[in-house]
């Protein structure tokens, strides 16, 4: 299953480790192994391979123009290279972004001289030694010498991702008018997750990947040390249980609180005095529930590292918002984008000005 | 009645080298003796005798070889094979560590859902018990791979060429060699500094055994403080059938190239040795020559950049690759690099093919000819001083192939 294809008018984008996760974790063949998560940093030619099938197969437009991602790849097959060449001969115009200096060599690409690939030093902490080391990377590699270089200057992984979600995620808002569940505000419209969730699993699962690995940058300190999952909903139990597979780690499920509140389980007897936690959500409007979680966890003495959403609104500033209590999130609904989203939110009080 | 044959001798530890030089001379005698009896064996030599004057040692990366040809023999006699075990104050030690290694596991007949024994030894397990409580590391363990044990349906994927299905199964073996050995390899700084390198020299033997020698491949990885070392076996085919069923339809190798240049005088030994030997160079000189990276790719990297040993064994001959002959090794790796890039230009269109195929001739012939007073040396050096020497020839054939690699731990 390929879930990070991304078609636009110009080129069609993959994002490869996104895939050898992928592969590597839910694959028929590897069901027996103990998988990495996010933590696998080798290419295999398996993968590759998929994405062209599903490039050659799917490609009604006949767009020639392929943009493959290298981050997190540290290391590559052997003769994966072989592989790759399939569509350059066939008149693909291919572009490597994100990837290391070892690797273009590996992949025996040094040789092709373009101008507008330039590379520069990043340094990265080694997933193994945990030490900082020094590497050159390629932002943009180009597979082809002449200069018909088909992205914009400013073109980034992020914004393309944005555009995607922000794309498919409008299908899923319905208008109404009705108070918002927890807090005393109305929603002028309501986002279907559940829907969003059922019929774009492919988009949702690659979110659930870009928030594994938002995860892991923002707590690489404590992370090693298992915090635990909080699922806080039934929507969220789904996206626990896909990050617990990615990170590595273990979760707690704290059902109903949301929509329904109400508590079920003895805290105190899973809720440890001696682990942290990071609470996860689908959407976050105005973080009351994972407050409330919050506030459990932290009675019953657990530490609260932090927490993480798909979707969450922006209804402050950005400087306006403590460090720890600010949502981290694949994806926001913010001034620039919530009138396109149709997306409101109001209260009965007079508005300041027209 | 005929006597059961002893693996491990008291006072000897069981290495691959006395594998290859005593244990094997005495599979021959038993079949020279006994050619219709079936053959029986005792772990230890001295059993429940002389309990207190016997000591048992095995050398970990020896295991491989023993099921390996254990699985062979129980192919030949169609059932598995007796196995007398001992449990005392000399044998507990070996027995201990043989049974928390995975040898019983492997080779006697147990199954669960993700894991099935080969049931090639046929032996009481209530000997296996009585254990001290120190564990071994939990990756210092016997590895079986076979076809049956990917989850990959050989029979439903159609794969036209060959190099996609292997591709397709190197793939899937690189995860699980990921899995079985990255905490091992992580524990020497050799090993450390280029362990993607190791994985692909893991993955690449395995998937070679999985793919042309239809039976298992047992492989196995220790360390200690001095070194790492793993070892890889199969029984299969060997490489000369393997390089006789590619249909090679290449400008640059034809059957039989470097046999045909080869100019050796007679020797001193076995003439079957010395073809046997010839055979391991035409596979090396192949695979020096190909488009894609590997064998001798592998085992120039091993001792390039490791400075460790790699020793291939097939049928009654081992070449071991050390930087003993540095010398030829440097410019074999250079005239390597040359042919890789040559190819590597002229799959994308850099260069044309008439200048390919210069470059390929100039360095082929010149590996040629390395090869071939590499060959002329060992051979010399051999009939002088078998020690020291860049090969090994033994007078009992044990057919498939047998890798060993050793890494100095800094």
């Amino acid at each position: 299953m390929i879930v990070s294809k991304i078609t636009t008018d110009n080129f069609i984008y993959y994002d490869l480790h996104c895939e050898e996760v992928v592969a590597s974790n839910f694959s028929y063949e590897n069901i027996y192994s103990v998988s990495q998560g996010i933590y696998i940093d080798r290419l295999q030619t398996s993968t590759l391979k998929n994405i062209i099938d599903d490039l050659l197969a799917t490609n009604p437009s006949n767009q020639k123009k392929v943009i493959l991602s290298f981050k997190y790849i540290n290391a590559i097959q052997q003769n994966i290279n072989q592989t790759l060449n399939i569509l350059i001969t066939k008149g693909y115009k291919v572009l490597l972004t994100n990837i290391q200096e070892d690797v273009v060599e590996d992949l025996g690409y040094k040789e092709i001289n373009n101008k507008d690939s330039v590379s520069y030093n990043k340094i990265y902490i080694d997933n193994i030694t945990k030490l900082e080391v020094k590497r050159n990377i390629y932002n943009k590699f180009y597979l082809f010498e002449d200069s018909d270089n088909f992205i914009e200057e400013d073109f980034s992984d992020k914004i393309l991702f944005d555009k995607e979600f922000k794309f498919k995620i409008k299908q899923y808002i319905e208008s109404e008018n009705s108070p918002h569940t927890s807090s005393f505000v109305y929603l002028t419209s309501f986002v279907d997750i559940k829907k969003f969730i059922s019929f774009e699993k492919k988009l949702i699962l690659y979110s659930i990947y870009l928030l594994a690995q938002k995860i892991n940058y923002e707590w690489k300190t404590d992370i090693d040390k298992n915090p635990i999952l909080v699922c806080q909903s039934l929507n969220s139990s789904y996206i626990v249980s896909i990050l617990s597979n990615l990170l590595k780690l273990d979760i707690l499920i704290l059902d109903k609180i949301g929509p329904i509140n109400k508590l079920y389980n003895r805290l105190d007897k899973n809720i440890s005095q001696s682990r942290k936690y990071i609470v996860v959500s689908d959407m976050v409007c105005l973080g009351t529930e994972v407050k409330i979680v919050k506030n459990l966890i932290e009675f019953i003495g657990g530490k609260y590292l932090g927490n993480v959403s798909l979707i969450k609104t922006e209804t402050l500033k950005k400087s306006d918002i403590l460090k720890k209590d600010a949502t981290i999130a694949i994806f926001s609904i913010d001034k620039s984008n919530n009138k396109d989203l149709n997306f409101y939110i109001t209260t009965e009080l007079e508005v300041p000005y027209e | 009645m005929t006597e059961n044959v002893s693996i491990i001798d008291s006072g000897k530890t069981f290495t691959t080298l006395v594998f290859y030089t005593e244990f094997l001379q005495k599979l021959s005698v038993f079949y020279k003796q006994n050619p219709f009896e079936e053959i029986k064996f005792k772990l230890f030599q001295n059993g429940d005798e002389d309990i207190y004057n016997s000591q048992y040692r095995i050398d970990p990366i020896s295991i491989p070889l023993l099921l390996s040809i254990f699985e062979q023999l129980s192919k030949f006699h169609k059932k598995p094979l007796d196995l007398l075990l001992y449990n005392n104050k000399a044998t507990i030690e070996a027995l201990q560590f043989l049974f928390r290694s995975g040898f019983f596991k492997n080779a006697g007949n147990y199954k669960d859902l993700t894991f099935s024994s080969k049931n090639i030894l046929s032996f009481d397990d209530r000997y296996l018990g009585a254990f001290s409580d120190q564990q071994i590391r939990k990756d210092h363990i016997v590895r079986s791979y076979g076809k049956e044990d990917l989850n990959f349906n050989f029979k439903t994927v159609s794969y036209h060429e060959e190099i996609l299905l292997r591709d397709q199964i190197l793939s899937i073996v690189s995860y699980k060699v990921r899995e079985h050995y990255a905490e091992l390899l992580f524990d020497n700084e050799y090993t450390l500094n280029s362990y993607n390198l190791y994985i692909d020299i893991l993955s690449e033997l395995i998937t070679n055994g999985i793919l042309h020698s239809g039976s298992t491949t047992y492989s196995m990885m220790f360390v200690d403080r001095y070194k790492s070392k793993f070892s890889i076996s199969d029984n299969g085919i060997g490489l000369k059938k393997s390089l006789d069923n590619k249909t090679s339809d290449n400008f640059y190798y034809k059957k039989g190239d470097f046999r045909s240049s080869v100019k050796v005088k007679s020797t001193l030994f076995n003439p079957l040795f010395v073809d046997n030997l010839i055979d391991i160079f035409e596979t090396l000189y192949y695979s020096s020559l190909k488009e894609r990276r590997g064998l001798f790719d592998l085992m120039l990297n091993v001792v390039l950049t490791s400075n460790g040993y790699f020793r291939l064994h097939t049928d009654n001959c081992q070449i071991i690759i050390s930087n003993r002959i540095f010398k030829y090794l440097d410019k074999l790796y250079e005239c390597r690099e040359h042919i890789f890039e040559s190819h590597n230009a002229y799959e994308l269109k850099r260069i044309e093919s008439k200048e390919h195929q210069e470059i390929l001739t100039i360095q082929s012939e010149n590996i040629k000819s390395m090869f071939n007073s590499l060959l002329e040396r060992t051979i010399e050096y051999y009939s002088e001083e078998s020690k020291y020497s860049a090969i090994r020839f033994f007078n009992v054939k044990f057919k498939g192939v047998h890798i060993e690699v050793e890494i100095p731990n800094i």
